[in-house]
């Protein structure tokens, strides 16, 4: 298989990443690359491994065997904090409970989480909000938002961290087809800007409109890219 | 929504050609903070009789003391146990005195800096304790566990008097400590400086972009990892620094009252700051500290005996708990109970983004 992530310089390389979780394997022998700036699709059915795949990656699982590599730098085992602060953004499938914070706040957390100073920070939240087109919401609370826009939440903060690698968990689950090209135009914007992604889900349709390469996973394995 | 190109430029971004900045940001609430410190120090001016000027001096030292728990609040940890370090730094003033036979006039009249000190680090090492007993704890374990630890340390306190672990035939269970201030005046003018100190330090930490990790510390451990928060250390970070507080504010009530008791550490002084903060609502500093002077004040002025002062704070947590179990013990029990919408601030100019600890 042609992966762009072979290359010389790769941004994320995962090689021979087994994972033991819960008396399961949900990653075994994982081997993949990702180039700077690629959208990489995860497609696979329930249970095939595909959060566990951003788990590992964003340092909430141990690879039992195997070594995880961040523009070249050794990040196997390092704490998930550290990975967030080296530039690895991390969204979850279920978006976090903000009903009592304000979207502005939430937001710069993301930048602030990242380490970035004020000024930084205040440019960073603002590009948060424009691709996410939560600016005109960002003086509102979490609970005023709807299901969709939670999930643009969610995106804002990966967008205001500005990472190198963006990690998102199935950001379309559950969503109505319009709702969904919200969220897909999101993360376009976040594409364009030349954020490398790693997105999950299960619908290949919705993963070819964001994602320049679409591999397949099941059982803990990528069994090909998808036709 | 148009899938207009978003460029990274120093510019403010833009979209469709309108620019993604809101009218502004609400007000701050820093009014709110400054106002309620000027109240300690405007009344202790104006009381001229000895029993309200003891009573503005006791208010202040238990504004101080529930203060501190808004950091807690702030990172999701329902602490019921905040007066170990409140009582830790009274019996650590206490015990400093005793072993260096200090008196009032010792050590050119530092004697009771000294003792505020040791309460601090005290009160900040039991604070500590507490925070690395919970350190992975929901914050229901977090509530069980603190009351533990506190009633714990009741025992001990009471044990420390009895003449077998002491040495003495005394069976007061008070531990004298050397008085500090003498003067009504002046004790109720340094409880009022040591409560505004507290509240500006606890705002402005809230305010801060230490602020912004703490808060993002209470909304689970996962997602503030994923920001790149070290959520244990944060809350820990918050136990200690409350802690540090409440033992300041324990060793002032020691030396205002002369003695250092069990009583600090009674589940009256344990369940007091939880009951300010959601009396004065949990999402402010300037609430709690107001819910708690006016509170001590009250009890101290209308001399209500603790029985009934505890029966109260137990009803305000029960009626908390039932009015809205998640938020008592949930993630969000500390920021905003009652979520509500904010708008943005229609006063022209304000339309610049603006980061929180700016407006401060």
């Amino acid at each position: 298989m042609k992966n762009p992530g072979d290359g010389a310089a790769p941004l994320l390389r995962l090689d021979g990443v087994r994972v033991r979780a819960e008396g399961a394997w949900p990653v075994r022998e994982f081997t993949i690359g990702v180039a700077p700036g690629e959208a990489l699709g995860v497609l696979g059915p329930r249970s095939s491994g595909k959060t566990a795949l951003l788990d590992v990656v964003s340092g909430f699982l141990r690879p039992e065997r195997g070594r995880i590599a961040l523009c070249g730098e050794d990040i196997t085992g390092w704490a998930p904090h550290r990975i967030a602060r080296a530039g690895v953004a991390r969204s979850f499938q279920t978006p976090p409970f903000l009903d009592g914070t304000m979207i502005d706040d939430a937001v710069v957390a993301a930048a602030i989480g990242r380490g970035f100073s004020a000024r930084r920070t205040r440019d960073a939240v603002a590009l948060g909000l424009a691709i996410t087109g939560l600016a005109p919401k960002r003086y509102r609370t979490g609970a005023a938002l709807e299901p969709p826009e939670q999930r643009l939440l969610t995106l804002a903060r990966v967008a205001a961290a500005e990472p190198r690698l963006a990690l998102i968990d199935e950001p379309l689950a559950g969503l109505a087809p319009e709702a969904a090209g919200l969220v897909v135009s999101a993360l376009r914007r976040l594409h364009q800007i030349g954020t490398a992604l790693i997105v999950t889900a299960h619908d290949a349709a919705s993963l070819r409109v964001v994602c320049s390469r679409v591999v397949v996973m099941r059982d803990g394995r990528v069994v090909g890219p998808h036709a | 929504m148009s899938t207009a190109a978003v460029t990274r430029s120093a510019a403010p971004p833009r979209v469709d050609g309108v620019a993604a900045y809101a009218p502004g940001r609400p007000p701050s609430l820093w009014w709110a903070v400054g106002g309620w410190i000027a109240v300690p120090f405007l009344t202790a001016a104006l009381a001229r009789d000895r029993f309200i000027l003891t009573t503005l001096a006791a208010a202040a030292v238990q504004g101080l003391f529930a203060v501190g728990w808004v950091l807690l609040a702030v990172t999701g940890q329902p602490s019921l146990g905040h007066a170990l370090p409140y009582g830790a730094g009274a019996y650590a003033a206490a015990f400093v005195a005793r072993r260096a036979g200090l008196h009032g006039g010792d050590l050119g009249g530092w004697v009771p800096v000294v003792l505020t000190a040791a309460a601090a680090i005290a009160g900040g090492c039991f604070g500590g304790l507490q925070g690395r007993l919970t350190r992975r704890l929901a914050p229901a374990f977090v509530a069980v566990v603190t009351l533990a630890t506190v009633e714990a340390a009741r025992s001990l306190a009471t044990m420390w008097t009895v003449p077998v672990l002491r040495g003495s035939g005394d069976t007061d269970t008070a531990i004298p400590l050397p008085t500090f201030p003498n003067d009504d005046r002046a004790a109720a003018w340094l409880a009022a400086a040591a409560f505004a100190s507290g509240v500006l330090v606890v705002a402005a930490l809230v305010r801060s972009r230490t602020g912004v990790a703490l808060r993002a510390a209470a909304g689970g451990e996962r997602d503030a990892e994923a920001l790149g928060f070290d959520a244990p250390r944060l809350r820990l970070f918050a136990f200690i620094a409350a802690g540090t507080i409440a033992g300041i504010a324990g060793a002032l009530a020691a030396q205002l009252s002369g003695h250092a008791s069990p009583l600090m550490l009674s589940w009256q002084a344990s369940l007091f700051a939880p009951a300010a903060a959601l009396i004065g609502g949990a999402a402010t500093v300037a609430g709690p500290a107001a819910a708690a002077y006016a509170g001590a004040g009250a009890a101290q002025f209308f001399e209500i005996p603790a029985a009934v002062q505890l029966l109260v704070f137990a009803g305000v947590l029960v009626a908390a708990g039932l009015r809205d179990p998640q938020h008592l013990f949930g993630p969000a029990f500390s920021w905003n109970p009652r979520p509500a919408e904010r708008t943005g601030d229609p006063r022209p100019g304000r339309s610049r983004p603006i980061v929180p600890w700016e407006d401060a």
